[in-house]
């Protein structure tokens, strides 16, 4: 095709040919004379479409994601609230099951054991809280992120606030 | 109810004005009546999901028929069927619907038929892009965009689309 054609074709609006018969170029025009055909025969096939029906699928089509969606989002909720929860649980249980025989065959002989002043963590429940603080904040992390993946900054702050706030209650809660 | 928002009322508008052009050229493209509908209502859906994202610079009509060409392109990936291929692997492939409805009655018509013969005679390159041209009233620079090729290249499958479509539609004829 010729730039002229090519050019002319640009300058083409609907309705009107495709290739401009007034190129000067006989191929050109004989293209347009197909292009009307080829038009015309889309026109023809082409068939009604109601659009008001189209108009409520797609707003039932897009409902449904929406639900779907949020129906996720529930359980991701769930899910990751489960796993705070058990987290913290075996946290706190661990700590408070710590039996007295235990930590007493747990010291070195020859140190004696003293009892931790008022306020303060003994140091083998303390070492376990450090433990056992560790596994729930791997855990908090991972629901972080999941978090973070299904529900954007917002979800992923108020988490955070949440594992800042559970942190500083485990940090707190063993004596 | 609540009251329609401007994203509520562009897709109204988006489906009222361009409906008719992207059920054409999605038709023109998979020739499944089901599947036309199901891609229709998709690429109506993907255009709301993305709303936030639309660009109003842009032609709706265009931006509609991306998604439109896309979503064929996809489900002729799936099929396994990329390459152009002539009218009886067409029917073999992907059969017209048997269904008694008036859209199956109208493909039924002659001249249907020899649309069918057309489109079947193009690649796919030349059946997008002169689709696109029509129904899309777009120019060639944005069949390029759509397409992810150069000008050049469109034009190329423009003229040639038409030169296979003229041995058929005109010659014929003569």
């Amino acid at each position: 095709m010729s730039d002229e054609a090519c050019n002319d074709v640009e300058r083409t609006t609907h309705g009107r040919p495709l290739i401009d018969a007034d190129a000067g170029c006989a191929d050109d025009a004989a293209l347009a004379e197909v292009w009307a055909a080829f038009a015309q025969l889309l026109a023809a096939a082409e068939p009604p479409v109601d659009k008001q029906r189209l108009v409520a699928r797609i707003a039932e089509r897009v409902e449904q994601r929406a639900r779907r969606r949020r129906t996720r989002a529930s359980t991701f909720a769930l899910a990751a609230a489960a796993m705070l929860l058990v987290a913290v649980g075996i946290a706190s249980w661990r700590t408070r099951a710590t039996p007295p025989e235990a930590i007493a065959l747990a010291d070195p002989p020859g140190e004696a054991v003293v009892a931790p002043a008022p306020g303060q963590a003994a140091p083998w429940i303390a070492w376990e809280d450090d433990v056992d603080q560790q596994a729930a904040l791997l855990a908090i992390e991972a629901c972080t992120a999941e978090y973070r993946w299904q529900h954007g900054p917002d979800s992923e702050a108020l988490l955070q606030a949440r594992a800042d706030e559970l942190q500083q209650e485990m940090a707190a809660s063993p004596l | 109810m609540a009251n329609p928002t401007p994203h509520h009322e562009r897709l109204t508008e988006w489906a009222r004005d361009h409906a008719r052009a992207v059920h054409g050229y999605v038709r023109a493209l998979v020739r499944d009546p089901h599947a036309v509908d199901d891609l229709v209502q998709e690429t109506f859906c993907r255009a709301w999901e993305s709303r936030h994202r639309y660009a109003e610079a842009g032609k709706p009509r265009a931006y509609l028929l991306r998604i439109a060409d896309r979503l064929a392109c996809d489900r002729a990936r799936k099929l396994g069927r990329e390459q152009p291929i002539d009218e009886i692997h067409w029917q073999q492939i992907e059969p017209a619907s048997s269904d008694e409805q008036p859209l199956a009655a109208l493909l039924l018509t002659e001249n249907r038929r020899q649309l069918d013969e057309a489109l079947a005679a193009l690649s796919e390159a030349q059946r997008r892009t002169l689709l696109l041209r029509y129904y899309g009233e777009l120019d060639y620079g944005e069949i390029a965009r759509i397409m992810d090729c150069p000008l050049n290249t469109v034009l190329s499958h423009a003229r040639r689309g038409l030169l296979s479509l003229r041995r058929l539609l005109v010659e014929k004829t003569e």
